[in-house]
């Protein structure tokens, strides 16, 4: 039988560090630290659960984003790029913030935090 | 009724790893099915009840009931699959897994209003082209799946907001409830990740055993179908196998099978129907991949001042935030004047995070804040693109399509109708669909919206509606099948999907995929 290999990917230590940051701008410091998500463990049981195509698209987002990031201010990248001109670039920051808010909010953790919402503020 | 894989039925269900290869190539199947959504399934349960013996293709896993919760991290990304339009333009979601789409689907059951029929008729030239044609199998499937028509009992604060727009539009009446695939919801309204009580209609706890209880039905997972391979015969092309490769998720190699077939029957979806006609080079004799629709989807949503979702309950330990589906309201009274509809989407938070990542940090932050004030109501346009063709990229499928200037300005009238309806029931601020949205707290700031760019490119729209690629058509001036579902050109070689549509159904098509699949297979089978 014909076969082919393939092998599966993971974020890196340098992904991870930036998805941390990026998410802790999306959400408010006070949330974050009070509902004490590890958002890049969530980031890889996602991934790890996901099928091939999606993981693929994950990795390679993050990719591109860690790329643009310097002209954007590293993590501050989903705010300043949202108010960018270049519409890839705005769907691109787009698509990055889902993720973390997915990986954030998707956490059993963050269902406390809406149940209590002054918590938040 | 909910129905399950019994243990003896896996007997027939194979993975990449658990495949008989030698068996499964020396074998000559009646059918072989591609694909195992609502299409595929039906399609393949009706040719078993009827004694044929067929093979039915997926590439997704199976994953059993006991593998399903309520864990976004578990279930997000595993159930489905995200592709983006040539460009980025919009975002299309589909299934990949056993029981294709019905696994991420919402349910919802409707028939498309009588006027979307009689312009299939028209521009399919196919005579007889009707609800009523379809309107057994209608019924037929709707028995097995426990289709029940939601009572207003059952409404949700959501919905009862978008009644309340309907009456701010004077509208009231052309408001319809949905019927449901549900026996027994309990209103997570988390559908789309497989519903974790297996209480939703999907394919797996339906067709697919009732398809496997005759023996006749063998299905295996994690197969990639390539292409067809055919041979010239006195009345057109021939296909005489299928090329698939076998891979699991975990697997480092995959196996390639030729796999033989009196009939092949693809239900895989508009793009990956398309691309497997279009990879086995059917042209000139049909041309698939063109008039697709996505019949797109964008979520408005508003904050209130007084609470508009549930608290969650515990369940098992788990925190679930049971907002409830049950009473969605089919807006037919605008689908038939201005081609769209509405319906109150209850959202976990991570959808409503996801959803609206494009508002600006400090907005988003205010509306996770004021998350059990948040209503989302979801504006789906039944679309006539400009331009819409299905392309291969390294020969995977890629929906090359552009909006048309009439389904821009239906979107701005769709945006400005329901901005200027959350406004009038006390909405505090409403957020569109857009990349830089307008800010909107009163009337005035509906102006801003009248003016803005309208656009895919500049809107967060997605689509898990998509149809079209394989159209009717009464010869293959008119369309790429024909109403047996048979590619013009070609002897054994049939769809049953919702490429077959030709033009967007304006509804939630899954229910007009199933009786299309069901009148073919049994037309096949001859019992029609």
């Amino acid at each position: 039988m014909p076969r082919t290999t393939s092998s599966t990917p993971r974020l890196s230590e340098a992904d991870g560090r930036f998805l941390r940051a990026v998410t802790r701008v999306l959400v408010t410091p006070a949330s974050y630290d009070a509902a004490r998500i590890d958002v890049v463990a969530n980031l890889e049981r996602l991934i790890e659960r996901a099928n091939d195509a999606n993981r693929a698209n994950v990795l390679r987002l993050v990719r591109w984003c860690r790329r643009i990031a310097c002209v954007y201010g590293g993590p501050l990248l989903p705010a300043r790029a949202a108010r960018s001109k270049i519409i890839a670039v705005q769907k691109l920051a787009r698509a990055l913030s889902s993720l973390c808010l997915l990986a954030f909010w998707g956490d059993e953790a963050a269902l406390s935090l809406i149940d209590a919402p002054d918590r938040t503020s | 009724m909910i129905r399950q894989i019994t243990p003896s039925m896996r007997r027939h269900l194979y993975s990449a790893s658990s495949a008989p290869w030698r068996e499964l190539e020396w074998s000559c199947w009646d059918a072989c099915v591609i694909g195992s959504g609502p299409g595929g399934s039906v399609a393949a349960a009706s040719l078993a009840q009827a004694g044929k013996r067929v093979l039915l293709v997926e590439r997704g896993a199976f994953r059993p009931v006991d593998d399903l919760n309520f864990s976004v991290l578990d279930m997000a990304m595993r159930l489905g699959q995200v592709d983006l339009t040539a460009g980025g333009r919009t975002t299309l979601h589909s299934g990949r897994v056993l029981g294709g789409g019905s696994m991420i689907f919402g349910a919802v059951a409707m028939q498309p209003p009588s006027h979307v029929f009689d312009e299939w008729a028209e521009s399919s030239a196919i005579t007889g082209l009707s609800g009523d044609l379809l309107s057994p199998h209608y019924k037929y499937v709707g028995d097995v799946l426990s289709v029940t028509r939601q009572t207003a009992r059952q409404e949700n604060r959501a919905n009862a907001i978008v009644r309340l727009m309907a009456a701010a539009m004077g509208q009231e009446d052309g408001l319809e409830l949905a019927e449901r695939y549900t026996a027994g919801c309990r209103g997570t309204g988390l559908c789309t990740l497989g519903c974790g009580f297996d209480l939703k209609g999907t394919m797996v706890n339906s067709f697919l055993p009732l398809g496997l209880e005759t023996g006749n039905l063998t299905i295996l997972t994690e197969c990639e179908a390539v292409a067809l391979e055919t041979e010239p015969a006195r009345e057109g092309l021939r296909a005489v196998a299928l090329h698939v490769v076998l891979r699991g998720s975990q697997d480092a190699v995959a196996v390639r099978l030729r796999i033989r077939a009196r009939r092949f029957i693809s239900a895989s979806g508009s793009l990956p129907t398309s691309a497997l006609l279009m990879r086995s080079r059917l042209r000139p004799s049909t041309c698939p991949g063109g008039r697709v629709s996505l019949q797109p989807h964008g979520i408005v949503h508003a904050v209130f001042d007084e609470p508009v979702t549930y608290r969650g309950v515990r369940d098992n330990g788990r925190h679930l935030p049971m907002n409830g589906v049950p009473a969605i309201y089919n807006f037919t009274g605008l689908l038939k004047q201005r081609s769209y509809y509405w319906f109150a989407s209850s959202v976990h938070p991570s959808s409503l995070a996801a959803y609206t990542a494009h508002l600006p940090p400090d907005e988003h932050r205010l509306i996770m804040e004021r998350f059990h004030y948040t209503s989302s109501v979801t504006v789906t346009l039944r679309d006539n693109p400009e331009r819409s063709c299905i392309v291969l990229r390294r020969d995977a499928p890629q929906l090359d399509f552009l909006e048309s200037a009439r389904d821009c300005e239906a979107l701005r009238r769709c945006f400005l109708d329901a901005a200027r309806a959350l406004l009038e029931v006390g909405a505090r601020q409403v957020f569109l669909p857009m990349l830089q949205p307008p800010h909107i707290t009163s009337a005035r700031d509906l102006l801003t919206i009248t003016a803005a760019y309208m656009s895919c490119d500049r809107l967060t729209l997605y689509s898990d509606h998509t149809s079209g690629g394989n159209a009717l058509g009464v010869d293959r001036r008119y369309g790429v099948t024909d109403l047996s579902g048979r590619v013009h050109g070609t002897t054994n070689v049939h769809v049953a999907d919702a490429s077959l549509f030709p033009s967007a159904c304006g509804v939630a098509p899954s229910w007009t995929i199933m009786a299309f699949a069901r009148m073919i297979a049994l037309n096949l089978a001859g019992t029609p």
